[in-house]
């Protein structure tokens, strides 16, 4: 959440995201994290905080010039001119999106836009990821359901679906 | 595991070296156990809004001061740099006028009824546990302004004795740990739960041990757990327009009232001017939901309401590792009388805390006869206050299968006998064997005369491979040095009815558009509730799947929860009896427009048609459009005529604490069980987890996926219990070292392990179709069959969970 009583103008910056495509140019302080404002000022509410920011879950995931990152550590002041997708911005029929519904890859489902984000990157940036590359890049989220079987198996029928050109 | 790349067609794909399915096929219904969309994928697509997502206008947040002591009181606040801070725009500090209450000197609170198990402040001087939110709240324009503000806010603390050992807690010395209470001792008697039962006696346990052959006593103790939890109880109130809004994070409609009933008298309101909201929940499992402590946020949001005129979200961050520690935590001391043939003549089991509220679950009160042949039976419980969180179920961990599991396996280990067989000669109800006896009472109850156990064994036990497997204890050391292990564990059917005593209700309306709304007040908690209900009422109504929908803010239709543990065999119940009583409201305005009579007609996906003439049909969607007034009354449904079972056992009161001669007619048919695959490293005291099957009896799967998510779920948030997860307290101070996630062990994906999940379908739940409810049984099985692995493995049992690699290595003499 932003703070503007503890801040005063002469160290906000103006600063620009390109999110889901879309230009926003934001003032922001030099402490907020990119999770406050994605949350909180442009009100991107897919992404979370199970971990209250401490970089222990996985579930404020975004993906930022390509990599993932963990919006709660991320100083939004050094994401200017960058580029960042969060899940509202994928295409429904993404795979990831499509296979993580038909495998029911969720519980409560407070977890899953972190899930679905990381493993976007994965498969963003590896076209045929082995299994342990998929776990491995996973295994920085946490599923209080312990939904993980599921969420493995979604996003392993995506990596199929894209390999072969399904999309 | 060897790399493989993802290139094969699906069907033979690897993954399911992770995750193999067992459910059966079944050609009778429609959608009834076939995989269909879920409703709730917004979930995917991040539309899904929780609480912690609501953002209203105006806005303000509120966040309290935790106590940095395990006993403290807070002698004297000065909070006169807060109010210089800007954005802090109302502070409350205990002892203000707005929280007097006449009930009790500490303050505003949820009071003490038969609702709520125990006290809960608002704003007490008093904190009885480190992380306990403690005399003052700030309301501030930002949470960053709140907690700034609480660095400011100067408390002088007097520090009280404290006492974290259940045990400690119990000497005549031991200095009390809650003194708000005005108790002379620790001991916990006062709420309506641990009121009557704090002893279970059945048969004669002299006789008992006299008859057997050999007696064991063995200790197990399990340390503390938290939810760790993702998602904060956080609350809203908006007092505007003579109403009060709120959204309320609450799972039970109990425990909604709870909440509801103080914040309307602390707004002013009466309760027919409270609108309640319910977002999706961030793994609500029990916990906080049951006890006072979860509607304190909101009794607070609604003060701050009140007096700041804006709408007011309460940061409740403590409930995630503060708001409760799991009932699992304590000690059972356990002696066994046995045969030489493996039946069990006699068991004494006594404990010490293991459930907050011990009278609710005594070991073995309820479970111990309900689900064994055995004949004498001793069980006594004793809780005590310790300066830590209250005790609360939360995904239960133990008292399921500390009663069974545990005695079976160690009785089968002392005689070196295959554990399945004497979970098997034991198996029964009321100490009477499950055959012949309790044949003739499934036939008359019109339940099918199988036997789950059985066949739970003779799934899991093939799937596993047991009969090549199982070996003698520490028999069996592989060549890469490794120890391997073989388990199995077992329980009963959870069960949250047919005896809880609460009534259940569910409406639905029929929409111009022809389709229908289900409504009902139940927290989507994750277990795909409104997915499992628009399968059962569209089945039975007839209707398409897609043209129905379930609406969960109907606060005066309370449907059962919790919902995974049992509430589905009520709730089942509830939606069959809509969809029938829709489906005849659709035929006989059919009757009339098809001028046949109901009987001659039948509808399938939403198409009324003449049986010998069916294209003489019309679309349920014309019907209601045509006959609009017909319809839109709605219909109601309580679901009694759908529980299975006669009429005796399913008719209430059925609270089997006032009325046991009641509760005897209704019996635990279901189990439940586990086999585990492991291999253990003498040299690091490591565990490999190569294999689990977790077989359910659910009695009919309504979803499977639903069933499977509850089965792996369930297998990981207890194997975490038993395994890696446990609070640690600095002793000098009382104080958690561990309340993160980063530090607590949640098992991620990096921890994942092959799960084949078997669901068995026997039809002996009285819900429904006969289905069970098997959110708790999972994690219960895993807490078990962990520690039977490990004792095949390396011939030492390990008695105190979480059974982390030092305790390993210590039981192999090297540590
Ligand atoms: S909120 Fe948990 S990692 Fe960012
Ligand atoms: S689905 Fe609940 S935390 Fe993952």
């Amino acid at each position: 959440m932003q703070d503007n009583y503890l801040v005063t103008n002469n160290n906000l910056r103006n600063i620009r995201l390109k999110i889901n495509g879309r230009t926003f140019e934001v003032t922001v302080a030099p402490h907020w994290t990119l999770y406050q404002v994605l949350k909180d000022q442009l009100g991107f509410t897919s992404i979370k905080d199970m971990c209250l920011g401490h970089g222990a879950c996985g579930s404020c995931t975004v993906i930022l010039d390509g990599r993932p990152v963990l919006s709660c550590l991320t100083l939004a002041v050094d994401c200017d001119g960058k580029t960042i997708e969060t899940v509202e911005g994928i295409d429904p029929k993404h795979p990831v999106i499509e296979t993580f519904i038909k495998h029911h890859a969720f519980q409560c489902g407070y977890c899953t836009p972190g899930f679905v984000m990381t493993a976007k990157a994965l498969l963003d940036r590896k076209k045929n990821p082995t299994i342990e590359e998929i776990i491995e890049a996973l295994s920085g989220n946490i599923c209080r359901c312990g939904a993980y079987q599921l969420i493995l198996n979604a996003v392993i029928e995506a990596t199929e679906r894209l390999a072969k050109g399904n999309r | 595991m060897e790399s493989r790349r993802l290139t094969r067609p699906l069907r033979e794909n690897p993954y399911f070296t992770f995750l193999i399915w067992s459910f059966p096929e079944d050609p009778e219904y429609e959608l009834i156990g076939k995989p269909v969309p879920p409703k709730d994928s917004e979930k995917v697509t991040g539309r899904a809004i929780y609480t912690s997502d609501v953002k209203l206008p105006g806005m303000l947040y509120a966040k309290w001061l935790t106590s940095p002591y395990a006993h403290a009181r807070a002698k004297h606040i000065d909070i006169s740099a807060v109010k210089e801070i800007p954005g802090v725009v109302d502070v409350l500090v205990y002892g203000d006028p707005d929280l007097l209450s006449p009930r009790h000197p500490e303050g505003l609170g949820t009071g003490m009824n038969p609702l709520c198990p125990d006290w809960a402040f608002v704003l007490p001087s008093e904190a009885v546990f480190e992380g306990q939110p403690v005399a003052v709240a700030i309301c501030a324009e930002t949470p960053e302004i709140c907690e700034r503000a609480l660095k400011l806010v100067k408390v002088e603390w007097e520090e009280l004795p404290f006492v974290l050992d259940r045990d400690e807690a119990l000497k005549p010395d031991a200095p009390i740990t809650q003194l708000f209470r005005n108790q002379k001792d620790n001991i916990v008697r006062e709420t309506p739960m641990t009121g009557g039962e704090t002893k279970y006696v059945q048969g004669n346990i002299e006789e008992g041990f006299k008859e057997a052959d050999r007696i064991i006593e063995f200790e197990i103790k399990c340390g503390v757990n938290v939810p760790a939890g993702v998602e904060p109880f956080h609350s809203i109130a908006w007092l505007h327009d003579g109403y009060l809004d709120l959204w309320i994070p609450h799972q039970l409609p109990q425990g909604m009232m709870l909440a509801v009933w103080p914040a309307a008298a602390v707004a002013g309101v009466p309760m027919n001017r409270v609108r309640v909201h319910q977002a999706y929940k961030g793994a609500t499992f029990g916990g906080i939901t049951f006890i006072g402590n979860g509607a304190i946020p909101t009794i607070l949001a609604t003060l701050f309401s009140k007096r700041t005129g804006r709408p007011v979200k309460v940061l409740a961050d403590w409930t995630n590792f503060s708001g409760i520690v799991c009932e699992e935590e304590g000690r059972y001391t356990i002696k066994v009388g046995f045969k030489n043939d493996g039946t069990i003549t006699a068991v004494q089991i006594l404990s010490n805390g293991t459930y907050g509220y011990a009278g609710l679950t005594i070991p073995g009160s309820k479970k111990l006869p309900r689900a064994t042949a055995i004949k004498n039976i001793y069980c006594e419980s004793v809780y005590p206050y310790v300066n830590k969180p209250p005790a609360v179920c939360y995904k239960h961990g133990t008292q399921e299968t500390i009663p069974f599991a545990e005695i079976f396996n160690r009785v089968a280990a002392e005689l070196g006998m295959d554990p399945t067989e004497v979970a098997l000669k034991n198996d029964g109800c009321y100490g009477r064997p499950m055959h012949p006896d309790m044949d003739e009472v499934k036939r008359e109850q019109g339940f099918p005369v199988r036997d789950s156990l059985r066949e739970c064994i003779e799934a899991g036990k093939r799937a596993i491979g047991w009969d090549e497997k199982w070996h003698p204890p520490g028999a069996k050391r592989l060549p890469n040095g490794r120890y391997h292990g073989i388990g199995f564990a077992w329980t009963k059917e959870w069960r949250a009815g047919p005896e809880v005593p609460a009534k259940h209700y569910a409406c639905i309306f029929f929409k111009y558009d022809g389709t229908v709304v289900i409504k009902g007040q139940r927290s989507f908690v994750g277990v795909s509730e409104p997915t499992t209900y628009c399968q059962v009422f569209a089945e039975e109504a007839g209707l398409r799947y897609e043209d129905v929908s379930f609406d969960n803010e109907f606060l005066e239709a309370p449907m059962m929860t919790p919902g995974g543990s049992g509430g589905l065999q009520w709730n089942s119940a509830i939606m069959k009896e809509l969809g029938v009583k829709a489906k005849q409201k659709i035929l006989e305005v059919a009757a009339k427009h098809l001028k046949k009579t109901p009987q001659e007609l039948d509808v399938k996906n939403s198409v009324v048609f003449e049986k010998a003439n069916p294209q003489n049909r019309v679309q349920v969607r014309d019907l209601i459009r045509r006959y609009y007034y017909e319809f839109h009354a709605g219909i109601w449904a309580d679901g009694w005529d759908y529980v299975k079972g006669t009429e005796e056992t399913r008719r209430p009161p059925f609270t089997d604490v006032s009325l046991p001669s009641h509760f005897k007619k209704v019996y635990f048919w279901g189990r439940q069980a586990a086999f585990l695959e492991v291999e253990v490293d003498p040299e690091t005291g490591e565990v490999d987890i190569k294999n689990l099957v977790i077989v359910n009896d659910v009695g009919k799967t309504i979803n499977p996926h639903g069933v499977a998510n509850q089965q792996i779920g369930g297998v990981y948030m207890g194997l975490g219990r038993a395994w890696t997860e446990e609070i640690v307290y600095d002793p000098l101070t009382g104080v958690k070292l561990n309340d993160d996630l980063s530090q607590y062990g949640v098992l991620t994906m990096g921890d994942i392990f092959p799960i084949h999940c078997i669901a068995v379908e026997t039809r002996l739940g009285y819900g429904a179709y006969g289905n069970f409810g098997i959110g708790e049984n999972p994690s219960c099985l895993v807490r078990t069959v962990l520690r039977a692995a490990i004792y095949n493995a390396i011939g030492k049992w390990i008695n105190e969970d979480p059974i982390t690699p030092d305790k390993i290595l210590k039981a192999l003499g090297k540590a």
